[in-house]
Parts: structure tokens; C-alpha cells; sequence
């Protein structure tokens, strides 16, 4: 039995080597992107550098880029109640609330758009 | 060319005879909860704020009713911070308030994450002396704990603090160190923000350095073999057993003058995921899993980092877990390490998560868990979607028979009382404690178990 998984698990390798590329350039120059975006209102903006740029603009986390609207495009299909429910409860990596113990709402949602790359 | 991510998988999917299906995340209802990073540990706060200043923090804690307790980046995953009262953020008390050239100490607001210290402490001139394995936490938080790194001749972080600052129940500011209000100062290193809330703390720092950091994947037996050896050996060492693999991995710290570079890295991350896949693909077949996971592991080549020191202690942990950890006495460590290996392999198949294996240095504060013995944390994890509860209660008998002390911020059962065993100032804690709060105001229902 081994030796058949043995060899099943080689073809498997073969089949899926051609699946492994990335471009790693891309990601590089999205996350330069990120680095350079913060929100226009000030309030937004000290919590956003307190809270979310840690994450969003360091692609290593596996957080969604600010700005990268390709990225943010299928979680935001999900609506909005669906995507702050995310925030609140943590998602993935995301830790609850998104390390902001006292947003409200309407903080999470502007905060989202943003990075989301709507304003 | 395939990674090495791809060869585990598809190993894994070619042995698998069956397959299952992920469990979505549950969402939660209004109004808005305070949760920890796990998602163990749950409260509705009536009040959550975070003071821009050290006067507006005096005049909540004056002014609130209620119990009032302050809240980090949620990593803890006892019950610290749940309250329906009132939680108190940090966050805008962040930052550096000076720094002395000469002693290499610097002033920190206490809100101030790890992560966001490592650079302008480097434009500064210093560089923290250890770090924990994430840096995501903030200091009040770390303190308050007893957080740690790894390194046998290290002590955790409160064992760096000269001195410290924290509003007390009434509201009022209280500074300490060695010399003023001492039985404050070593109360509070290590209070699980039950004495007040921190605003800031003078460190012990080093000049900035840079760390040659080494993973080596070896045999169980191996690493059990040598492990004392590399603990004294090394600056930092630490390693990880992966269960039902046969393997593990060693991962040591040292002063370098090397330039900048780095090997291929295997993910941990993905790592961990692709345990799991393992686990829930070949749950019926033990063997072919070991065989799998050992033959895989034994491709593995060493990694090699050498970086600055704050940007080489880290990891991401994007894999959410809920985790114990008991600090045990370095001579019985590996012994008791030994018999937690056996439990869970010999009754446990669900568990996927590495046990991680750190070395601290002793110390002299009241509540830290390295009170005068040097000490071995073992820690284990379940995925944060599934309940640890059944693996730890099997594994905390073997920690408390070797007279463990558990991780502040990591589950286990104990009971004020059994503390009071453990810690020779128990009740010297207690009594600064109500000295510092007269009316619990910083009790919530658990740290009013431990200490009331």
C-alpha cells in the first residue's frame, strides 16, 4: 500500500508543480502602493495608522492590501454588514475588532472603504 | 519549480482515501462584543474608550463605576479582560518618552506595541533585549503577563523594567521602581493589570544588534539528546516537536556581525495548515500519516536568517489557535516534555499543532511564573476552531506534577488557591494589590476568584 501511495503522491507532485508560480514582483509593488495610501480625515487617519497599517500594507500577513482593489474586490461582494461582522469577530489572521478596541461602526465601514480602495 | 508547500500537499492528496469539509466561522450579533484574538474569551462592554492622555485615563477611572480593566492587542487567552463595564484601550498611549544614551534604558508608554518599537529604539541607539515570538502585543499587556522569549541566561520581559508608572483605583498616578515604593514596583512587574492601569515603564534596553537566526529540522530523540546542551549554548534557543512526524526543529539566536541575507523559508503558516490537512485527511491511517510527514520533514533544509534583532524574533501567526503553557523547572522540563509527547500521541490523533519548547531565566518578581527558578515552558495548542478542552485537561496533570506554573495569559485551570501554592508573595501581592484598589474596582469575575 506504501509503495502505491508512493507513487501516487510523485504523480501528484508532478501534476501540481506547474500550479506552484507566483510573482512576487507584483505583490511587491502593491504593497510599495499601500504604503504610500492613509485616509483624508484625520480621526480615520490616527486610527488607521494605529490599528490596521500594521497588516494592510506588509503582504507577509496575508491581510488584504490597502488599495488593492483586486484583492478587496470578492470580500466586498460580500456587502458590508457581512464585512464588518468580520472586523468585529476577527477573520483569518485578523484579530477581533481589528485591534481597534473602541471604533464604532462607522469607523469599521469608512475604515473599510478605504482600504478597499473607494475613498 | 514546485514549492515545498505543494510537495506536502500533494503528498497528503494522494494519500488521502477521503475528504471533508471546512467549518465556517460563526458571526457574531450587535452590540458590539470585545473578543480575543482566539475568540475564547467574549464580553459586551457598556463602555469601551481609549484615553488620548494620562489625564483622561485618570479621570475614566475616577469617574467609572463598575469594573474597569485594560485591554491590549488580545492575546491572552484566560479570561484578563472580560467585563459588561468598562474596557480601557491603550492604544493612544503609545510611543517613546525618552531615552538615556549612558544606561541604555528608555521610557515607553505602556500602550505601545511591540512591533512599532523595534526602529525608532534602533534610531535611538538601543534595541530590546529579548522578544517574544509575536510582536503584535503591547508592553502593558506583556508585562502584565510575564511575557517571554527564549533563552536560558534570559529573564522575561518584566525582569528588564527599572521602573514604572500606573493610575491606581482612585484614579491617582503612582510611580515605583527598586528604591521608591519597592513592594509597589515588584508587585506590579508582573500584576495581570490588577493593581492599575500601566501608563508607562522604564526598560533596560542593549545597543541595537543584529541575530544569525537557524532553523535545523532533526529527529525527536535528536533534539530531546541535546537540547539542554543548546539551551546553554546559545543566546536564544528554542524548538518545536511536530506530533505523529518522529520530527522537529531547532531554531537558535546569536550575536552576529554577518550581513543581511536569508534562506529559502518554509511558511509557518502554511506549515501548520498543512498539518492539519494531514490530520483530517489521514485521521484512520496513523502510520501513513508519519511516514508522510517524517519523509517530508526530512527534505527540509536548514534556514538561515541573519537580520536585525527586532525583525528576527517574530513570526506572523495568521492560524488562530487557543493555547496552554506551563513554565516548568529546567531540571524536570524535558522529563515532563517527554510524558506530554506520549499523552498525546498515544490518545490524541486530532492534535495537529507543534509543541513549542522555550528556556527562561529565573527571577525575583512576586507573580512571575519564573520566581526564582530557572524554568522550560511547554506549550500546547488546538486550533481555534476546536475544543482544546479535553487535550489540555489530559495534558495539565502532567505540568502541575512537576510543579508547573501556568502562563498568565494561557488557558489552565488553577484556582486562587492553588496560585498561593505556587507563589511564595501571594499574599503580598494581595495586600498591595487592595492598597492600590480599595474598592475592586479592577476585579472582574475571575481575578476577583483569584485574588478576593
Amino acid at each position: 500500500m506504501y509503495r502505491m501511495l508512493t507513487f501516487s503522491a510523485l504523480a501528484a507532485v508532478m501534476l501540481l508543480s506547474a500550479c506552484q508560480d507566483k510573482t512576487p514582483e507584483a505583490t511587491r509593488q502593491v504593497q510599495i502602493a499601500s504604503q504610500q495610501l492613509v485616509p483624508g480625515d484625520s480621526e480615520l487617519a490616527g486610527i488607521y495608522q494605529r490599528s490596521c497599517r500594521s497588516c494592510h500594507t506588509i503582504a507577509a500577513t496575508g491581510a488584504p492590501l490597502a488599495g488593492d482593489a483586486v484583492a478587496w474586490a470578492p470580500r466586498m461582494q460580500r456587502g458590508m454588514p457581512a464585512m464588518i461582522d468580520s472586523v468585529i469577530n476577527g477573520a483569518g489572521g485578523m484579530p477581533p475588532l481589528g485591534m481597534c478596541m473602541d471604533c464604532s461602526e462607522e469607523q469599521f465601514e469608512a475604515l473599510i472603504r478605504f482600504m478597499a480602495g473607494g475613498s | 519549480m514546485i514549492s515545498r508547500r505543494g510537495v506536502i500537499q500533494a503528498l497528503v492528496a494522494a494519500a488521502v482515501c477521503t475528504t471533508g469539509g471546512m467549518v465556517p466561522a460563526a458571526l457574531g450579533a450587535r452590540p458590539i462584543p470585545w473578543r480575543n484574538w482566539s475568540g475564547s474569551q467574549v464580553c459586551y462592554p457598556a463602555q469601551r474608550v481609549a484615553p488620548a492622555s494620562v489625564e483622561e485615563l485618570r479621570e475614566v477611572i475616577s469617574g467609572t463605576a463598575g469594573t474597569v480593566r485594560p485591554v491590549g492587542s488580545g492575546h491572552s487567552f484566560t479570561p484578563l479582560v472580560p467585563t459588561d463595564d468598562t474596557i480601557i484601550s491603550l492604544s493612544r498611549l503609545s510611543g517613546i518618552v525618552d531615552v538615556d544614551p549612558e544606561s541604555l534604558q528608555a521610557t515607553l508608554l505602556a500602550g505601545t506595541q511591540l512591533g512599532d518599537l523595534g526602529q525608532p529604539l534602533e534610531t535611538a541607539g538601543q534595541a530590546l533585549i529579548n522578544m517574544p515570538d509575536i510582536d503584535e502585543q503591547i508592553l502593558a499587556g506583556c508585562l502584565a503577563t510575564a511575557t517571554h522569549g527564549t533563552g536560558a541566561g534570559i529573564g522575561c520581559m518584566s525582569d528588564y523594567i527599572q521602573a514604572l508608572q500606573l493610575v491606581d483605583g482612585r484614579g491617582d498616578l503612582v510611580d515605583c521602581s527598586r528604591d521608591q515604593n519597592p513592594d509597589i514596583f515588584r508587585a506590579a512587574q508582573v500584576s495581570l493589570g490588577a493593581m492599575g492601569v500601566i501608563t508607562q515603564v522604564r526598560l533596560q534596553n542593549m545597543a541595537p544588534y543584529r541575530l544569525r537566526r537557524e532553523t535545523v529540522w532533526h529527529e525527536f530523540e535528536d533534539i530531546l539528546a541535546m537540547a539542554d546542551e543548546m539551551a546553554d549554548h546559545h543566546r536564544n534557543f528554542e524548538f518545536y516537536l511536530l506530533p505523529f512526524s518522529g520530527m522537529g526543529y531547532t531554531d537558535v539566536h546569536d550575536l552576529t556581525e554577518e550581513p543581511f541575507g536569508t534562506s529559502e523559508k518554509v511558511d509557518p503558516n502554511e506549515g501548520v495548515m498543512d498539518l492539519k490537512l494531514a490530520r483530517d485527511w489521514l485521521d484512520d491511517y496513523p502510520k501513513v500519516r508519519e511516514l508522510i510527514l517524517g519523509s517530508y520533514m526530512r527534505t527540509i533544509g536548514d534556514e538561515v536568517t541573519v537580520e536585525r534583532s527586532w525583525k528576527n524574533y517574530a513570526s506572523e501567526r495568521n492560524v488562530r489557535f487557543n493555547e496552554m503553557e506551563y513554565h516548568l523547572p529546567r531540571e524536570s522540563g524535558l522529563q515532563a516534555l517527554r510524558e506530554v509527547w506520549e499523552t498525546l500521541e498515544s490518545g490524541h490523533r486530532e492534535v495537529f499543532f507543534p509543541i513549542e519548547v522555550r528556556f527562561i531565566k529565573g527571577d525575583d518578581i512576586w507573580l512571575s511564573p519564573f520566581y526564582q527558578r530557572d524554568s522550560i515552558s511547554i506549550a500546547v495548542h488546538r486550533y481555534f476552531e476546536e475544543d482544546y478542552k479535553p487535550f489540555f485537561a489530559a495534558i495539565e496533570p502532567i505540568f502541575r506534577k512537576y510543579n508547573g506554573r501556568p502562563h498568565w495569559g494561557k488557558l489552565n485551570t488553577l484556582s486562587g488557591n492553588d496560585f498561593s501554592q505556587l507563589y511564595p508573595h501571594w499574599e503580598d501581592f494581595k495586600a498591595v494589590r487592595n492598597d492600590m484598589d480599595p474598592q475592586g474596582k479592577f476585579l472582574n469575575s475571575y481575578l476577583s476568584g483569584l485574588f478576593s
